[in-house]
């Protein structure tokens, strides 16, 4: 379902929002590049956040 | 030193249809370009091709004879003629991301010290064009490509942005398009007019007339 919804939330931002990129473009960041990181910081943040969770189940 | 952008062999087509052939531009650092042509002519295209966030089926972009491979390298800067920042930042935000000290806006439009810590969806149009142009003037880049900065703006503003951007030159190299292009014309050091997929220098303002770009006068 995570990955899901995140590769929904990509293609969303990609068909309606990519020139919302142009600013962060300008500080030399490509749309791959920051998809990459966000989902990577997005990750590693939910497992932390359900492995907590999963421990006081 | 004087740095030198050169766009050339740029190629692209839309669905068979061809938008660019035969380009040829050239900005220096101290140097404003004009780029004028008809609405669909290519020049937002070309802008977005020389900035990278556009693919072309070939081109060469160079910067002082080395080719600007990898895009977005932090020496071009490009302004949209949409609105460049995005909704959720506020624009205190923005600067601090671009780098650039929010007392430089204060000395061009001091009316932009009142919106400062407000997101852009608050301001009024014209206002956020003249900081997002300032933003753009003010950041590190050695080139700004500047597309419809005008857009929006009251007269007097234009006058002093005009100013500004003058000023501006000195360290900078910029290509501006705009179709309020008297005043494109007024301030480029070099001028070309994109037409069929071309580029054609323009040493006077008889050659837009041939070019079709602008009517001839009433009469002739």
């Amino acid at each position: 379902m995570k990955v899901i919804s995140n590769i929904g939330l990509i293609v969303y931002i990609y068909l309606f929002r990519t020139q919302q990129f142009i600013f962060f473009n300008n500080l030399g960041y490509s749309f791959k590049e920051l998809c990459i990181k966000t989902l990577a910081i997005d990750f590693v943040i939910w497992i932390i956040l359900t492995s907590i969770t999963l421990k006081f189940i | 030193m004087t740095d030198v952008l050169e766009l050339d062999g740029i190629y692209l087509e839309y669905d068979l249809s061809k938008i660019l052939t035969s380009i040829y531009l050239k900005c220096e650092t101290g140097q404003i370009v004009g780029l004028l042509g008809r609405n669909g002519s290519g020049k937002s295209s070309l802008m977005k091709i020389a900035f990278g966030s556009l693919q072309a089926h070939s081109k060469s972009v160079r910067i002082n004879d080395v080719f600007q491979i990898k895009p977005f390298n932090k020496e071009i800067n490009y302004l949209p003629q949409e609105p460049l920042i995005p909704t959720f930042i506020p624009i205190s935000k923005a600067l601090k991301l671009y780098n650039v000290p929010q007392e430089s806006l204060y000395d061009v439009f001091p009316e932009t010290r009142d919106v400062m810590n407000e997101k852009p969806s608050a301001i009024s149009g014209g206002t956020l064009r003249i900081i997002e142009v300032l933003m753009i003037l003010n950041a590190k880049p050695r080139f700004a490509l500047l597309d419809e900065p005008f857009s929006g703006l009251m007269p007097v503003h234009i006058d002093t942005l005009k100013d500004y951007l003058k000023f501006k030159k000195k360290e900078k190299g910029i290509i501006i398009t705009d179709h309020l292009y008297k005043h494109v014309t007024d301030l480029s050091d070099h001028l070309y007019v994109l037409s069929n997929g071309k580029t054609y220098p323009v040493k006077n303002k008889d050659q837009l007339m041939d070019l079709g770009y602008v009517p001839p006068p009433p009469g002739s």
